[in-house]
């Protein structure tokens, strides 16, 4: 471990290499320390290097094998370390990728591009300041007419809110409405070319306001407002043919605007906004409302009529809703709350939460688990591989699901539900209830009304059913406990289970394949009929057999044999037990 | 070896100061208080921003908005912050208190910036809150109203919340699209649904409803005066379920999913039937709680005696 190079003064090998590091680090710290002195955005510093880079980076590799050079001649010695190897390969590599992309750019006459994404950089830096712009106009309506305002602009949030229902006095002026919600100017506000815009009013009708902000990053004034220029507000002509009044925010698609439309409109009226992407709220009983958003959230509350809501990557929040509500959503809650009309959903990849709902709900979803809550209309619900919940419904429930798990508790009207496989459970059902499932596994509990069951390969468990049951299942098990009606089970290759303490009905259980457990009251009333292809039959109660022509058939009276008991499997055993059994207290 | 050090440690030195770690002056942030009369209600929905509720004794609402931007530049940042936009609504004669949050700028093509906007609200005890946010952390503290909470994107984190007291009172209720939801010293009857994510709830719980379509879900109910009633459901596509409940607790448990028992506290005396296992606890007249998992394992333990 001793030093190799030669004693003295004499400089070691691979001094060079420290030398070089010290280098950079000081080069790489004055780098920093001016980014960060005179506030220069690493961006733009990349942007205007990269072309230089591209071309001069292979003078780093002369000067690096220069100073090898000198070393070796100054020292004797210029070892090569793994390191250095590594870095060597790696800058080769970088640099090639450098020159290749300039070349590209160069070829493919990218130029311009990048002279725009310095541009987007600069403003993005703050070398550009923000200027607002505020543009106001009035929405005159005729009088007494069932109007649209059709609210539409490229990108931008999208506030509407009902105008405060008292009417102006004749003649009032109609300057801005500072106390209005949402129509306060923000904070900063440049005195924009367009602020000076003559607001036209009706004679008599309804009126409502517009206003638009307009948030423009330029290097000075003149050209912030030949930006925000190029972004108009059009509120207007009335299309007496369709009853609409149209209010357009047209933009030349250059001027890079962040765009925010605020109204205040009559409550009267019809609201439609379009924006490709951006925030939508509507708040106000509006007779009609439609809004649709490429991205954002949409907000809807207390409109007075139908709702149409599109939208993406966001959220939907519909409340107090007087009227139809239809939602499109792709990748966004849709959280519903409190709603009089039919409620239709469509959605995928984000949950639904629906609660209130007055009228129907249909739900049509894709991986998006759904769940209606307190509500009093018919519900139809489909999904594919997500979860369905239902609770405290006031009508019928219809619930398909593929592979997703089925919950339903507390539902007045009919219930019926399809899947594939997938857990489905009712808890509450206070009239029919029809099950269809292929696989899974099916739990139901207090079933007032008829339940019919159709399994394909499952274990089933019910108990405490008041109505006629009848299961039919190719496979599985099935397990029934208390119930108050006529039982069905019909089984192909299924372990059957069946106890109760009172009888209210006929029960028949038959299998091909599986052994059958019957548990009676002890005090029962019925006649027994039990019989098996090959297996045995095992019963508290007193049978005689009565045929053993190729099966064994046995039948018993229990008290005046008010209720006909038939119990049959091709293969497996059959018992049938006294409850409480014989000796134990009642 | 020592002179190869320096050239190794440049690269990954050299990416961490380039990836912006290192980098001084991009930050901004402001903070501003603001205070409104008090009001039975209070709704607060926010584009995108993370949320804090809490309670405290005053009788008005105060309001921290807290706004953070990242920009290529500090005056760029700064310029940033004034696209967070808080408002205020409160109609005349309403009971509600509203109050919205956005990003003035949604739309504009600003890949560089990140704009974060956070909301810390006192509220007087008792008032009914309402809380939404599309993208955004929810925390929840001390409330002792009706309290609602939603999130499209982000976890949701509520201590000390007690539900109003009464059989008809709607239970709290907690909802995330995608993320965790966790509880600690809670009280009453709660209702938290999670699109994809774990859920995990502690406290004196009445009445738990818990559904999650993937993540483990784990109720704990301990402290003095815990009283739990009425049907529970915690339900989670996948993932296992996790209860524990003081030791003398009469209920009804079913599960279906597998019944695991490894120690001496777990509850193990499930009896089968079909696919639902079955437990009584003491002479069953409390809750029904019903236990489900698509694929995972259900436990039931008794909490210590601490």
């Amino acid at each position: 471990m001793t030093d190799s190079g030669p004693a003295g003064g004499t400089p070691r090998s691979g001094g060079g290499c420290g030398t070089a590091f010290g280098l950079v680090l000081i080069l790489a710290g004055g780098f920093f320390l001016w980014a960060n002195l005179s506030d220069t955005p690493l961006a733009l510093v990349l942007l205007d290097a990269l072309p230089l880079a591209a071309v001069w980076w292979p003078l780093l590799l002369v000067v690096w094998g220069a100073w090898k050079l000198i070393t070796r001649l100054r020292t004797g010695r210029a070892r090569l370390g793994f390191g250095e190897v590594f870095l060597l390969l790696l800058f080769i590599l970088g640099g090639t990728v450098f020159t290749l992309a300039q070349r590209a750019i160069e070829s493919q006459g990218l130029h311009l591009r990048l002279v725009e994404v310095r541009r987007l950089v600069e403003q993005q830096s703050g070398r550009f300041h923000q200027h607002v712009f505020i543009t106001e106009q009035d929405v005159p309506l005729p009088p007494e007419a069932e109007v649209d305002i059709l609210i539409s602009l490229p990108t931008g949030n999208v506030r509407v809110a009902a105008a405060p229902a008292v009417d102006p006095p004749a003649g009032a002026d109609s300057g801005p409405e500072a106390t209005a919600p949402g129509l306060d100017p923000p904070a900063g506000a440049d005195s924009g070319p367009e602020d000076a815009t003559a607001a036209v009013r009706s004679e008599a009708g309804p009126e409502g306001r517009v206003q638009l902000v307009k948030r423009v990053w330029a290097a000075d004034e003149a050209e912030a407002a030949a930006r925000a220029d190029a972004v108009r507000l059009r509120a207007g002509p009335f299309d007496a043919a369709n009853r609409q009044f149209p209010v357009r925010v047209e933009d030349s698609g250059v001027s890079e605007v962040a765009l925010e439309l605020l109204a205040t409109l009559p409550a009267g009226v019809g609201v439609t906004v379009l924006t490709e992407e951006g925030s939508v709220r509507i708040d106000g009983p509006f007779v009609r409302v439609e809004a649709r958003t490429g991205e954002g959230p949409v907000e809807i509350r207390g409109a007075g009529g139908p709702v149409s809501v599109t939208a993406s990557d966001g959220a939907v929040w519909a409340s107090a809703i007087e009227g139809a509500l239809e939602v499109q959503a792709r990748r966004a809650a849709v959280e519903v709350d409190s709603v009089t009309g039919p409620a239709t959903v469509e959605s995928e990849g984000a949950p639904v939460w629906i609660s209130g709902a007055a009228s129907s709900v249909t739900v049509h979803a894709r991986n998006a688990p759904v769940e209606v809550a307190q509500s009093f209309g018919p519900i139809e619900v489909e999904t594919r591989i997500s979860s369905i919940t239902v609770d405290r419904i006031g009508g019928s429930a219809v619930l398909r699901s593929d592979f997703g798990d089925v919950t339903a508790t507390s539902v007045d009207g009919p219930l019926r539900i399809r899947t594939e496989s997938a857990l489905v459970e009712v808890r509450g059902a206070h009239s029919g209830v029809d099950v269809d499932a292929e696989g899974g596994s099916l739990v139901f509990d207090d079933i007032l009304g008829p339940l019919t069951v159709a399994s394909g390969r499952g274990e089933v468990r019910a108990s405490r059913l008041l109505g006629p049951a009848s299961f039919t299942g190719a496979a599985g098990a099935v397990t029934v406990r208390e119930f108050g009606d006529t039982l069905s089970v019909t089984g192909g290759d299924a372990e059957v289970d069946v106890g109760t303490g009172t009888l209210g009905g006929d029960v028949a259980l038959s299998t091909d394949r599986g052994d059958i457990r019957l548990t009676l009251p002890a005090a029962g009333s019925f006649t027994l009929s039990a019989e098996t292809d090959g297996g045995e039959v095992e019963s508290d109660f007193a049978l005689e057999q009565t045929d053993s022509a190729g099966s064994s058939r046995w039948d018993g009276l229990a008290g005046s044999g008010a209720e006909r008991i038939t119990v049959s499997t091709n293969q497996g055993d059959v018992r049938v037990r006294a409850h409480p059994e014989p000796g134990e207290r009642p | 070896m020592k002179r190869r050090v320096p050239a190794l440690l440049v690269l990954p030195a050299l990416s961490g100061v380039l990836s912006g770690g290192c980098l001084p002056g991009l930050d901004e942030a402001s903070v501003e208080t603001i205070r409104r009369p008090g009001a039975p209600e209070l709704t607060v929905s926010l584009d995108r921003g993370s949320l804090s509720i809490r309670e405290h004794l005053g009788t008005e609402f105060e309001i921290q908005v807290r706004r953070t931007a990242q920009a290529l530049s500090r005056e760029a940042a700064r310029t940033a912050l004034t696209s967070l936009v808080v408002e205020f609504e409160r109609e005349e004669g309403s009971d509600t208190l509203a109050i919205t949050g956005r990003r003035a700028t949604a739309g504009a093509y600003r890949p560089w910036e990140d704009l974060r906007l956070r909301l810390e609200i006192a509220v007087p005890p008792g008032t009914a809150v309402s809380a939404r946010t599309a993208a955004g952390r929810i925390e929840l503290h001390g409330l002792t109203g009706p309290t609602a909470a939603t999130t499209a994107s982000g976890r949701i984190v509520a201590n000390g919340l007690r539900s109003p007291p009464g059989t008809n009172q709607e239970p709290i209720r907690l909802r995330t699209a995608d993320g965790r939801i966790e509880g600690e010293g809670l009280e009453g009857s709660f209702r938290a649904v999670s699109g994809d994510g774990r859920i995990r709830l502690r406290g004196r719980l009445q009445q738990v409803t818990a559904l999650s379509a993937d993540g483990r879900i784990e109720v704990d109910v301990r402290g003095s005066g815990a009283s739990p009633g009425g049907e529970w459901l915690l339900r989670t596509g996948s993932g296992p379920v996790r209860l524990t409940l003081p030791r003398s607790t009469n209920a009804v448990l079913t599960a279906v999913g597998r019944p695991d028992s490894d120690e001496r506290s777990d509850v193990s005396d499930w009896q089968r039937e079909g696919p639902v296992a079955l437990a009584t606890l003491g002479d069953g007249s409390g809750p029904r709680i019903h236990l489900r998992t698509g694929d995972g394992s259900v436990r039931v333990r008794f909490a210590g005696r601490n």
